[in-house]
């Protein structure tokens, strides 16, 4: 059996190409949240990306779907569908080319982590626990999206579950780290949120000015590493400011 | 250089959009009128991309340090020069030391001010490929705001003397109540049988929370089917989606990339220049039309713009395989053949043989 046809038969009657008004298609991969589908949907989209087709903008991958914006004066939404059923059909789902692990520094509690004191009476856990269940596993990036560079992360471990906050505070400073019901994330850039705070990276992941401006792609596993002192927190702050600090990225 | 001495409600500096970075979770962000900015940069003989002024409602007082050839576009917020009302949608030259002013906004929400040679470099930055604003983000554009009073802008060295005035007498009219065609989807089948059917029978007033990121309505709420969120999935420019409230909000140019609420329509491209120009209080109507009459509308929208550009001719090949004719122009890309009006020269080839022919494509 080839692997068009085994994936063919895993994702069932996918994929699902709808028309986003004129100039955009939606593609469907499979339903809900899952590893499988969601590195299918970036396999695919480099494919997309890579076949330098004109008239196509950009796309974008989300969790089990990809939007393919397209400019409708050059690329018909047919000869589109067509193109991406291609795709669909001859892509190999086991692919995977392209996949990195991305190390981040993480300083975990004191005024870092202020939310750490409630996290522990709400799971039980302890502060070294916390940090450890934390820190032990490889977060899949299944996305970037709500801000520029923010990642939606795989699954945290039920013994981390707990609820947002009552009320969200105004301004979460870049590089918190935090958790809140089934997920956990990093803010790349200050903004509102109403996660548990636990800890904070000195590693920006999101610089405008960079040439690649998100240091998250689609696609990678993120794992948090905790720091062991504020000094070597401030070491790393001022290493990352001259540049000479380059977060460890290993090829999968 | 140009001074600005009131900066108005909401001037920022915009191109068409940034491409390639919403994977990112960069918005594409870029004028929200992309027609009439289009049309103020092709007036003043600039390529049509170039960045311009995107002003809302209450224009700035600009002071100009040498001679210029300005446009205006868009809205009508009463462009001023030097005390005298001057036209939209027509070129005009500015004195040095001359003043452009706004009275105060007439139809729309969002007027285009380009300059020939266009706004020249630091500090208006270049940020992952475009010239254009984001304000949340806080880069493009100006220093990533909106102007301020005693910011100062290089623009293009204009040539006076080879200046000739175009104007641009079949522009768009903007008034009060827009109907805005949509085609149903990409969720349409999560919304009830009704609401399909309120989507392009009832009023929405636009609320004054809509801005850059989106249009927010007020009216009937539309009824999901089932729950109000989906898995997040992406967005894109004019979709319509529906949250919890039942309250529709139509997505515009500073949108989040991904989005987690379903989407009953969406805007076609030929009518993103009257959302650009929505302002609060205005009413919104939807009517369902197809994919062949919203690549109509845009192909008709876009041969407007035809008259003020010097257009090259096209030499086409098609290729006929089996039941699919693809056309490509000479540069590769692809001329789509499922709208309408399209004649051209072309050369057809069947496997060796090669034939010159005219196309002509109809309804």
């Amino acid at each position: 059996m080839t692997m068009a046809t085994e994936s063919k038969d895993y994702f069932g009657s996918y994929p699902q190409i709808t028309d986003i008004g004129d100039s955009a298609l939606m593609v469907v991969l499979g339903e809900g949240v899952n590893p499988i589908t969601n590195s299918l949907v970036h396999t695919m989209v480099r494919e997309i990306q890579d076949s330098g087709w004109p008239g196509i903008r950009e796309v974008v991958p989300v969790y089990s779907s990809f939007v393919v914006h397209y400019d409708p004066l050059k690329l018909s939404s047919i000869a589109l569908t067509t193109f991406i059923e291609n795709i669909h059909g001859s892509v190999d789902s086991k692919n995977s080319s392209g996949k990195r692990r991305i190390i981040l520094p993480t300083f975990y509690g004191g005024d870092f982590g202020p939310d750490l004191d409630s996290v522990e009476e709400l799971t039980g856990c302890s502060l070294e626990e916390i940090v450890k269940i934390h820190s032990e596993t490889d977060y899949l990036v299944y996305a970037l999206g709500f801000s520029p560079g923010f990642p939606y992360l795989g699954d945290l471990d039920s013994r981390l579950h707990c609820p947002r906050l009552d009320s969200p505070r105004v301004e979460v400073p870049a590089g918190s780290v935090a958790i809140a019901e089934t997920q956990t994330g990093v803010y790349p850039v200050p903004s509102p949120g109403g996660w548990r705070l636990i800890g904070k990276t000195p590693v920006s992941l999101f610089n405008p000015l960079r040439d690649l401006p998100a240091l998250l792609r689609p696609g990678d596993r993120l794992r948090f590493v905790p720091i062991e002192s504020k000094e070597e927190y401030k070491e790393i702050e001022n290493r990352c400011k001259t540049g000479e600090y380059v977060p460890e990225v290993i090829n999968l | 250089m140009i001074t600005v001495i009131q900066p108005g409600t909401f001037t920022t500096v915009q191109d068409l959009r940034r491409v390639g970075f919403q994977s990112a979770g960069v918005p594409e962000c870029g004028a929200v009128d992309k027609f009439s900015m289009r049309c103020a940069n092709l007036l003043v003989g600039n390529l049509e991309w170039e960045p311009v002024l995107e002003i809302t409602l209450f224009g700035p007082q600009i002071t100009f340090d040498n001679p210029a050839i300005v446009a205006v576009t868009g809205a009508n917020l009463s462009p001023i020069l030097d005390g005298e009302s001057v036209e939209n949608w027509t070129s005009f030259s500015v004195p040095a030391g001359g003043i452009l002013s706004f009275g105060g906004p007439v139809t729309g929400a969002r007027s285009y001010l380009s300059f020939a040679g266009g706004i020249r470099s630091s500090p208006v930055a270049e940020v992952m490929g475009s010239y254009s604003t984001y304000v949340p983000g806080g880069f493009g554009g100006f220093g990533g705001r909106p102007l301020k009073a005693g910011d100062e802008l290089k623009i293009g060295e204009a040539n006076l003397n080879e200046y000739k005035q175009r104007e641009f007498p079949s522009h768009p009219q903007f008034s009060e109540d827009a109907l805005l065609r949509v085609l149903l989807g990409p969720q349409d089948h999560l919304f009830t049988d009704d609401s399909i059917q309120l989507i392009s029978s009832s009023d929405y007033q636009v609320s004054v929370d809509s801005d850059r990121m989106g249009i927010r309505l007020e009216g009937v709420p539309l009824t999901h089917l089932n729950s109000p969120d989906v898995v997040s999935d992406g967005t894109a420019f004019g979709t319509i989606q529906v949250p919890g409230s039942g309250l529709p909000i139509i997505l515009s140019a500073d949108r989040g990339t991904t989005g987690g609420y379903p989407k009953i329509a969406t805007v076609i491209s030929a009518d993103h220049s009257k959302l650009g120009q929505l302002i609060p209080g205005n009413t919104v109507r939807f009517s369902v039309v197809s994919r062949k009459l919203a690549l109509k509308a845009l192909r008709q929208q876009e041969r407007m713009l035809d008259s003020l550009r010097d257009l090259p001719t096209i030499s086409s090949v098609v290729k006929v395989s089996g039941e699919i004719i693809d056309v490509v122009d000479e540069t590769g890309q692809m001329v789509p053949l499922d709208g309408s009006g399209y004649r051209f020269n072309a050369s057809v080839r069947h496997s060796e043989h090669v034939e010159n022919v005219e196309i002509k494509i109809e309804d």
